[in-house]
């Protein structure tokens, strides 16, 4: 069975699929945008004050798929976000959004996530130490040369290699993970950003 | 092994055009705003009109929302006689400092450059 898409249906359909890409951010904001493209629309498939089935094909044309619009909005205001705060929290969030539309942004998220992930975990025990002994590094078996950070039931087995210089070296370590991890990440966000702006727009470049 | 069309790398030119261009679209988009609130189509045919800056509809509206995010920009919504409303974008004070703050830059640069390129200009002409 064929369905009619009349003009009109055309447009909602596209704006539907917008307002569903661009489903992270807040409501009103998101509501704000669809209205604009739509209102944008309505100025640019008018010819003549009518809107002609091949006019609004070649509006939205210009306007190049939902769905890379959305992620122009998404991803430019996440990461922006990202850029201008940078606290870990936001840049993984920016970074998590870019992971969903390509490879190198999957990568990326993957390594700081990995970063992050060891510098908590280097703070946690230093801080956790003072209140918990047995919060160490441990070498639990000499045999097979096996280390753990944390707590560990093998305490009277193994032993714990750094003793109270676990606090200052935990939190280094940790502080030190951290701040590698965000200048790698926003490397990657100005890069990313940098060439998405310019490949844009060497495509209009006459 | 069958032939693979490698496409010539981009011209060097036509890449520093684009960077060209990058750079000074947000300060286009600012100055468009100077006297007079706009709506994104109007800023972008302004630009068209009085710099040949085209720049594709997909770029121009999330940097304006990124501009009003950065509190550079504020929008209001008003009902046309088109018969529907328009978001239209006007400069806050922080954007007509910043917009300020690069013309003056611009002014200076520009005239620096052309300084270096009066012996060229004349060998060329």
């Amino acid at each position: 069975m064929l369905t009619v898409a009349t003009p009109q249906t055309r447009i909602d359909q596209y704006l539907a699929e917008l307002r569903a890409h661009l489903g992270s951010l807040p409501h009103e904001q998101a509501t704000d945008i669809v209205e604009e493209i739509r209102s944008h629309i309505r100025d640019t498939a008018a010819v003549h004050g009518e809107m002609t089935e091949a006019s609004i094909a070649a509006a939205l044309n210009r306007l190049g798929p939902a769905s890379a619009l959305a992620a122009s909005y998404v991803t430019d205001n996440l990461l922006a976000r990202a850029q201008s705060h940078r606290m870990p929290w936001t840049i993984l969030r920016g970074i998590f959004q870019w992971a969903t539309l390509s490879v190198k942004g999957f990568l990326v998220f993957f390594v700081c996530t990995i970063g992050y992930s060891f510098g908590a975990s280097f703070f946690l025990a230093a801080l956790v130490k003072p209140f918990n002994p047995k919060v160490g590094l441990w070498l639990i078996d000499q045999n097979t040369y096996s280390l753990m950070l944390g707590m560990t039931d093998a305490a009277p087995r193994g032993h714990e290699l750094l003793g109270w210089t676990l606090i200052p070296i935990g939190l280094s370590l940790g502080g030190g993970t951290i701040m590698l991890t965000t200048y790698f990440a926003l490397g990657c966000i100005r890069r990313y950003r940098e060439s998405r702006s310019m490949r844009k727009l060497g495509e209009a470049a006459p | 092994m069958a032939g693979r069309v490698i496409p010539p790398p981009p011209e060097p030119a036509d890449k520093w055009e684009v960077q060209l261009r990058k750079g000074c679209l947000e300060l286009a988009i600012l100055a468009a705003l100077w006297s007079e609130r706009l709506y994104g189509l109007e800023i972008m045919r302004r630009l068209a009109d009085g710099s040949g800056l085209i720049v594709p509809e997909g770029t121009v509206y999330p940097l304006l929302s990124r501009l009003k995010a950065e509190g550079l920009l504020s929008s209001e919504w008003v009902e046309a006689d088109a018969g529907h409303p328009r978001k239209y974008y006007r400069l806050t004070a922080a954007g007509r400092r910043r917009v300020v703050e690069m013309a003056r830059f611009w002014e200076n640069f520009s005239a620096s450059l052309d300084d270096l390129l009066a012996p060229v200009r004349k060998d060329t002409r």
